[in-house]
């Protein structure tokens, strides 16, 4: 018995200080990631989206706060990846990556869980499978970021980077909201739960895009799938509960989102072309109310507006050229970059009606 | 697999949908309520001396009457280009101008060469170059022919900063002793000089078509009488010398002609001049007091004055006779119409329901509304610019009469440097290049 003591010490002390090493090392992450976010690009483009958005509310009569938030959130990641692009410091990618890839760790072990209550091994598979799809999205990502400079648009990178950009939009803002770890915690679930829907959504997407990316990473993610197993161990049960309560609420949300995304990104750069003509548009004393000419407009992808002419004039000489004065005065619509070249088709060529119904006479 | 092939189904439909779909057409209902910033760069002087006028300042102020450009304060500009190529679009942007101009002003053989540029700061773009020379004296031709180009180049409306006014002043020095002068100025009361001076009133001086002749009321025979005078010669022609009131002179569009109210028959009437033959022909009768006449363009309808309802309303009618038509129902008092150069505007002295002063109103003459266009009270004898954009007329400030100038989209409301003592009944020329 003697003999065995040491034995028996041994065998508690060392899965002790395991697990104290791992509490302490799943809080500091905690930590870490929660202090790196102030550091990321402020709020300025979220503000200037959402004033075109309220326009975009006015006028359109049936848009719900659904539609509202799924514009905001649209409309953020293009912001944001345009900030990404020309403003993020090389340090700064490489800290997004880190803190993904934390974060990544955290969402894996609260999917591993809920897939081991459910029993539905194959899911499971699937989804770890997407994860690391997203992790080595944000691996891929740093590096590329890291070559900003070289402008390197292509269409994989634009996909990649909204993807990211519209969750970390959206994480971001929470994050900024909220004041405690709790709060995060909950926060960090209900992102999780956003993420889990919209894989649901796109499930062949999700499907494609993790056996590819699975195959390629899957060396390189061996030392992460330790960490996620170990966090799965840790989970808490709160988490789960909370990312159950979202879960629904935030899939209705989202199927609205992608019901409707297509309409709002282009009702957004209406309003963004009428809001720059009406700014510009100074009218002659001759003037009337209801006058109408309307404009033939051409533009390039780059925002240039190429060619103003009048498609049918008001009868009224001065009137017709003070709506093609507003209308070379915008300028260039560097917005327009933002837009793929499927959602920029429509302003290749298109038409401006210009109708005063703001006049005393 | 069925609902593979219909999801398949309805993307091709979308797709086919959207390739087959109207094109883009956005619709503004909406303008700018404030005027276009302008930067008027100081015109730079390639030696001799300093000029006695600062021509980028009289541009911009042209530019800033007309109500549609704002000309950006000096103080603000970062810097002072006066080439084309020196002018970077960056500095003029961050300023928030939609236009910058820059000039030099290069001396040569006593005359001044000046050359000018306009360029639209959002496009990059040259909208305006042009060169123009003429005398130290000629500083303000120059500046307002510059102005005139620019804001015809920019709102298609030709511009009417090179016109005159005709005004007349009244200077009291005792109660039997009063100077009456008749002035003849730049549309901004600049360079005013003396047409005629008298002892008695002079009232209703008016532009004939030409440019070259003016009519106007002299008392100076005790009595009011219509008078003709050449600018350029002085010679002068009295018109009408019929009993009573002789008064409110106005020139057919063609010139062959000159309306004029007669009070030889009883109440004040209109009446018809041919100037050629002199033959006169009655064109209203009947109750009321019937004054004020206008042209239209047509040389055939005359709008005037009348109280013939009760209220003084303004009426139109034929010059060859007929019923006279009713043209203002808002507001209990209207009077000394003016029309617009296209016809669409009716400018007039203005009463609302329920208020004593009497303001510059403008009518749309098609459908009827109507908007205020002054924030002085007793107003008088409004004029407008011939291409419709600004006008002036004569109010009271501190009890003494002077003369305003406001956009008629009502943005600028200024008062115009004029002579000492009071000063009212302005007209304003047609284009007169």
């Amino acid at each position: 018995m003697q003999q065995r003591e040491p034995s028996a010490s041994e065998s508690y002390f060392w899965p002790s200080v395991w697990a104290i090493v791992l509490h302490v090392l799943v809080f500091g992450m905690l930590f870490v990631s929660f202090a790196m976010t102030p550091e990321l690009p402020p709020a300025k483009p979220i503000v200037q989206a959402t004033l075109y958005q309220l326009k975009s509310k006015s006028q359109a009569t049936t848009q719900t706060n659904q539609k509202i938030a799924g514009e905001a959130k649209k409309t953020a990641s293009r912001q944001t990846e345009v900030e990404q692009m020309e403003q993020k410091k090389v340090e700064q990618q490489k800290q997004e990556a880190v803190k993904a890839a934390e974060q990544k760790k955290e969402e894996a072990a609260q999917k591993a869980e809920e897939a081991r209550e459910t029993a539905e091994a194959k899911k499971s598979e699937e989804a770890k499978k997407a994860d690391e799809a997203k992790k080595a999205d944000a691996a891929k990502k740093a590096d590329e970021a890291k070559k900003v400079e070289e402008k390197k648009l292509a269409d994989i990178a634009k996909k990649k980077a909204e993807d990211e950009a519209k969750k970390q939009a959206e994480e971001e803002a929470k994050k900024q909201a909220s004041d405690d770890a709790k709060k995060k915690a909950a926060e960090d679930a209900k992102k999780k739960a956003a993420e889990d829907a919209k894989k649901a959504a796109a499930a062949d997407e999700a499907k494609k895009k993790a056996a590819e990316e699975a195959k390629k990473k899957a060396a390189a993610d061996a030392a992460k799938k330790k960490a996620v197993e170990a966090a799965r161990k840790s989970a808490e049960d709160k988490k789960a509960q909370a990312l159950a309560e979202l879960l629904s609420d935030t899939t209705e949300r989202q199927q609205a989102l992608a019901d409707e995304q297509g309409d709002q990104v282009a009702g957004s750069f209406d309003d963004l072309i009428r809001a720059r003509a009406a700014e510009g548009w100074a009218r002659p004393p001759s003037a009337r109310k209801n006058m109408t000419v309307v404009l033939q407009i051409g533009m390039l992808p780059d925002g240039t507006i190429t060619s103003v002419s009048v498609a049918r004039s008001s009868g009224d000489g001065p009137f017709d050229s003070s709506a093609v004065a507003a209308v070379k005065n915008i300028g260039r619509l560097t917005e327009m970059q933002g837009l793929k070249p499927s959602e920029f088709n429509p302003y290749r060529s298109f038409k401006m009606t210009f109708t005063p119904e703001d006049l005393a006479l | 697999m069925i609902n593979l092939l219909r999801g398949l189904l309805v993307v091709l439909c979308c797709a086919a949908g959207m390739a087959v779909a109207e094109e883009k057409n956005i619709l503004v209902t909406s303008g700018s309520d404030r005027a276009t910033p302008i930067a008027v760069v100081p015109f730079g002087l390639q030696g001799g001396s300093v000029l006695p006028e600062d021509m980028a300042d009289i541009i911009g102020n042209d530019l800033r009457n007309s109500g549609y450009y704002s000309p950006i304060p000096r103080q603000n500009m970062i810097g002072q280009p006066s080439q084309a190529s020196e002018v970077i679009f960056r500095d003029w942007k961050a300023l928030g101008a939609q236009y910058v101009m820059v000039g030099s002003i290069v001396p040569s053989g006593g005359r001044l060469q000046v050359q000018y540029a306009l360029f639209n700061v959002a496009t990059e773009q040259q909208v305006l170059t042009g060169s123009v020379s003429g005398s130290v004296d000629q500083l303000r031709d120059m500046s307002h022919y510059i102005a005139d180009q620019s804001f015809e180049k920019l709102t298609g409306i030709k511009g009417a900063f090179s016109t005159r006014m005709l005004y007349v002043t009244a200077e009291r020095f005792s109660t039997n002793n009063t100077r009456y002068t008749l002035q003849r100025s730049d549309y901004d009361g600049a360079r005013a000089v003396t047409l005629l001076q008298s002892r008695e009133p002079i009232l209703s001086p008016r532009f004939a078509p030409d440019g070259k002749r003016i009519a106007y009321v002299s008392f100076e025979q005790k009595r009011p009488r219509i008078f003709v005078q050449h600018i350029d010669t002085g010679r002068r022609e009295q018109i009408t010398n019929f009993e009573g009131l002789n008064g409110a002179p106005a020139w057919s569009p063609d010139g062959s002609r000159l309306a004029f109210v007669l009070s030889k028959d009883g109440n004040p009437d209109i009446y018809v001049m041919n100037m050629a033959s002199r033959q006169l022909q009655r064109v209203t009768a009947g109750p009321g007091i019937n004054t004020e006449p206008f042209w239209g363009k047509d040389g055939s309808t005359i709008y005037f004055t009348s109280d013939r309802g009760g209220k003084p309303q303004i009426y139109k009618t034929n010059v060859s006779g007929g019923g006279a038509e009713r043209v203002t129902f808002v507001g209990n008092y209207n009077a000394n119409p003016k029309l617009s150069a296209d016809e669409k505007t009716l400018v007039m002295i203005h009463r609302q329901q329920g208020f004593t002063n009497f303001k510059v109103a403008a009518q749309d003459l098609q459908r009827g509304s109507v908007k205020i266009l002054t924030e002085t009270s007793l107003d008088e004898s409004p004029t407008v610019a011939p291409n419709g954009t600004m006008l002036i007329y004569a109010t009271r400030q501190q009890g003494r009469g002077v003369l305003m100038l406001v956009s008629l989209n009502g943005r600028v409301r200024l008062p115009l440097p004029t002579a000492q003592g009071e000063v009212r009944e302005p007209s304003w020329s047609p284009y007169l290049n």
